[in-house]
């Protein structure tokens, strides 16, 4: 062992989705990304709720149960208060992502007092800001991973320190998965190394022929080395690069473009010189002088887009939190504080991760930014029998574009579904309109699905009258029976007006509707 | 023995060779100096007068019942070999509809935009859609119309504006479009007095232009073909138009 591993503290609060949104305690909650949960309340997991569960099935299994749409904006927002009180203790606090930060305690552990102390008085820091949220779990251990791992393995809210020189007795034990490399730890159990310490025990020449760099980074942590080893670090030459703006931006959207365009200059700079960035510095400084800086750290490298949306969430903890500025921000800076040889990215040729549809999803965003957030809708296939049903708009939020969506309801056989081609234009509400016999009766459906008189002509929405050329129906469906509120009977028709228009029409409870038009 | 292994050999070769062929057709740039073209359905060549949608140039559908569809149409076979489509406005779309016409669900995304700013959205979009569908529901001032024109015209996006609701049909692009396709005539097939369902309608279609969209072209199209999805310049098949008419029966569901 050559250098000794950096000291380091990890702050994780498990559930930070869930802590950010404010639910007071006890009430079964659930935060749902792209319909799947990603972190469910104490209350609800106790009623069976799980992570991944679909929103129908945490629904199912609890009824009551709160869902709230993810929002990483609040939690960056929420979690900014953390890293603002974590400062009392060091200067470098280093973000991994909402929820969860670490630093290194070289400094801090000897001014409070030894890492036991520190430990707890960080506890007790971040119990005071967050009022007290059950489960923040801090770790202190050699290196990040271990301190990330010590973190996960504390119970009762108590710090759980592995005293120095420890860590890799510390990980030994412990499950291969905990790597998080699902590709590998897959290997490497189907080959029966089952636990940390037996994949440190295998050679790393061994390890390099079959896994590759990246399966070598992951042997070394599992060692309780560094990912890297420290001679192959690169000193981070001068390669800041800052953009100014002008007129300063009060909004985080309007900096998050200048943002994302500072982080492609920043990325191809390093690129150039075959680097990439794993830890940034983000500094921004407004018009009064005023200035504010974080350090973000990564696992692997940061692309364009992450340190983008490092950017935005930076700043949506300081322009919404408690000390805002008082000026627009007119200044941005990037900071590469730790380089590394970038090992390049091939993107996928058939399926797996590309730049396909990089374009649109970042003038969406704009949109989004533009017309807010549910302005932009995306379609997905859902089972159903009316038109509208079949296939449905969710808000671009609620999906994830890059992964394909999962296969729904919509192959299945829907009896009583209309016939294809489905109309065109669907009225979001369904629109008035009167239909009369050629006598000048109104048409209805006995209630054994008979009509009463042939419809001659239509109106539509108290318009002209037009006649109908030929039709259909009705064609009666009985929805939802057992349910005395979502109970429908209705008989549709098709209809063929005088201006050539195909219409889908519908009678419910004695009135007519314009459900749809086939334009 | 050998000799029939070898012939299946050889079609097997054929085989992967026309899958291969079709690979090289997808995987090769879209835009060589030459062809600056998105493609549109075979039977919707004869209406192009470069064989498909022009980049950075602005086509108009209107006229009467059908136009949506013919516009939707349009830009089925561009979405299905990559390019992502933009709606703005049209928020009532039936999607279901869209999916039925040919066009790829994945690469659609649905605006909802605010007159205020409906210009400045629908620039943001042409700088990364290959194809935006506009359906104003006011009217679009001309040095507006022609500021998105110009921008469509450097990003190579095509700009398609489709009419808005029935009772809009008769505002229209305030500038002068590249390619204006207009439904002439719709008949409907399949529904008759009491019995049947809308199965397909011919629909006649003018293409009028400017350049080289100059001479009048016409099309008769069929729309939608329920089983091949896409639009066809035959009518649908004898057996499909003499089978019995499917009436969805009365039944408890659920």
């Amino acid at each position: 062992m050559s250098v000794a591993q950096v000291r380091t503290l990890v702050v994780w609060c498990p559930d930070w989705p869930l802590t950010s949104s404010g639910i007071p305690d006890g009430v079964p909650a659930a935060v749902v990304l792209a319909n799947r949960v990603i972190a469910c309340s104490p209350a609800a997991r106790e009623r069976g709720v799980t992570r991944g569960l679909r929103r129908r099935e945490a629904q199912g299994r609890c009824p009551e149960v709160e869902v709230i749409e993810r929002d990483t904006a609040r939690e960056a927002r929420a979690f900014e208060s953390v890293a603002a009180a974590l400062e009392a203790f060091t200067p470098r606090v280093e973000m991994i992502r909402p929820g969860l930060c670490s630093f290194p305690t070289l400094g801090p552990s000897r001014c409070f007092g030894g890492d036991e102390s520190l430990a707890q008085q960080v506890r007790e820091m971040v119990d005071e800001v967050t009022g007290g949220v059950p489960g923040c779990r801090i770790g202190l251990a050699d290196g990040p991973f271990a301190a990330r791992l010590a973190a996960r393995r504390c119970r009762d809210s108590q710090p759980y320190v592995v005293a120095r020189g420890t860590s890799p007795a510390f990980l030994a034990p412990l499950p291969v998965t905990s790597l998080d490399a699902p590709a590998l730890t897959d290997v490497l159990l189907r080959l029966g190394v089952g636990t940390l310490g037996a994949f440190a025990a295998l050679g790393a020449a061994d390890v390099a022929a079959r896994f590759g760099t990246e399966g070598l980074g992951l042997h070394r942590l599992a060692a309780g080395r560094d990912e890297r080893p420290s001679d192959t670090r690169v000193p981070p030459p001068d390669l800041e690069v800052s953009t100014g703006l002008d007129p300063p931006a009060d909004r985080v959207d309007q900096v998050g473009f200048v943002a994302k365009a500072l982080a492609d200059r920043f990325n191809d700079e390093l690129g150039r010189r075959g680097l990439a960035c794993s830890r940034v510095l983000i500094v921004a400084e407004t018009e009064s002088g005023e200035r504010m800086e974080r350090l973000w750290r990564h696992e692997g490298s940061l692309g364009a887009t992450a340190i983008a949306q490092r950017v935005r969430w930076q700043l949506e903890g300081w322009l919404t939190g408690g000390a805002t500025p008082t000026g627009g921000i007119v200044r941005l800076l990037l900071v590469p504080d730790e380089v590394l040889p970038a090992a390049g990215r091939q993107l996928g040729f058939w399926g797996g991760h590309s730049e396909e549809g990089e374009g649109p999803r970042r003038a969406l965003a704009r949109v989004q930014g533009l017309l807010g957030p549910d302005s932009v809708r995306v379609p997905r296939r859902r089972g159903g029998r009316s038109p509208g049903e079949q296939v449905v708009l969710v808000p671009l939020d609620s999906v994830d574009l890059a992964s394909p969506p999962p296969a729904g309801d919509s192959d299945q056989p829907w009896p009583g579904r209309l016939p294809s081609p489905s109309p065109v234009v669907i009225h979001p509400e369904p629109v008035p309109c009167e239909v009369l016999s050629r006598d000048g009766e109104p048409v209805g459906v006995s209630g054994r699905g008979l009509l009463t008189a042939t419809p001659a002509r239509v109106s539509i929405a108290g318009g002209r009258w037009l006649e109908v050329m030929a039709w259909a129906g009705p064609w009666t469906t009985d929805e939802r029976w057992w349910d005395p509120v979502a109970h429908r009977r209705r008989a549709r028709f098709q209809v063929l007006t005088s201006d050539d228009a195909g219409r889908l029409l519908s009678l419910e409870g004695r009135r007519w509707w314009e459900e749809a038009v086939y334009d | 023995m050998p000799g029939a292994n070898t012939s299946t050999w050889i079609t097997g070769i054929e085989e992967r060779r026309q899958k291969l062929s079709e690979i090289v057709e997808r995987t090769r740039p879209v835009t060589l100096a030459g062809e600056r073209v998105l493609p549109v359905l075979p039977s919707l060549r004869t209406l192009f007068p470069d064989g498909g949608l022009l980049r950075g140039s602005t086509v108009a559908v209107d006229g009467g019942c059908g136009a949506t569809s013919l516009a939707l149409a349009v830009t089925a076979a561009a979405s299905r070999a990559g390019s992502w489509v933009a709606v703005v406005g049209l928020s009532d779309l039936g999607l279901a509809a869209v999916g039925e016409l040919g066009v790829d669900l994945h690469r659609i995304a649905v605006i909802t935009p605010i007159r205020s700013s409906w210009a400045t959205v629908v620039a943001a979009l042409i700088d990364a859609f290959d194809l935006v569908v506009v359906a104003p529901s006011h009217a679009v001032r001309a040095t507006q119309a022609r500021r998105l024109a110009a921008r469509a015209r450097e990003r190579g996006t095509v700009l398609l504006n489709v009419p808005g609701r029935l009772q809009d049909r008769a505002r229209r692009w305030p500038e002068e479009v590249d390619l204006r396709l207009t439904v002439s005539a719709v008949a409907w097939e399949g529904l008759a007095r009491g019995y049947g369902h809308l199965r397909t309608r011919r629909l006649t279609v003018q293409a009028t232009g400017r350049r080289k969209a100059s001479r009048p072209r016409r099309a008769d199209l069929w729309l939608v073909d329920a089983d091949e999805g896409v639009i066809s310049m035959e009518p649908p098949r004898e057996q499909e138009s003499s089978r019995d008419p499917e009436v969805a029966p009365l039944r408890r569901v659920g």
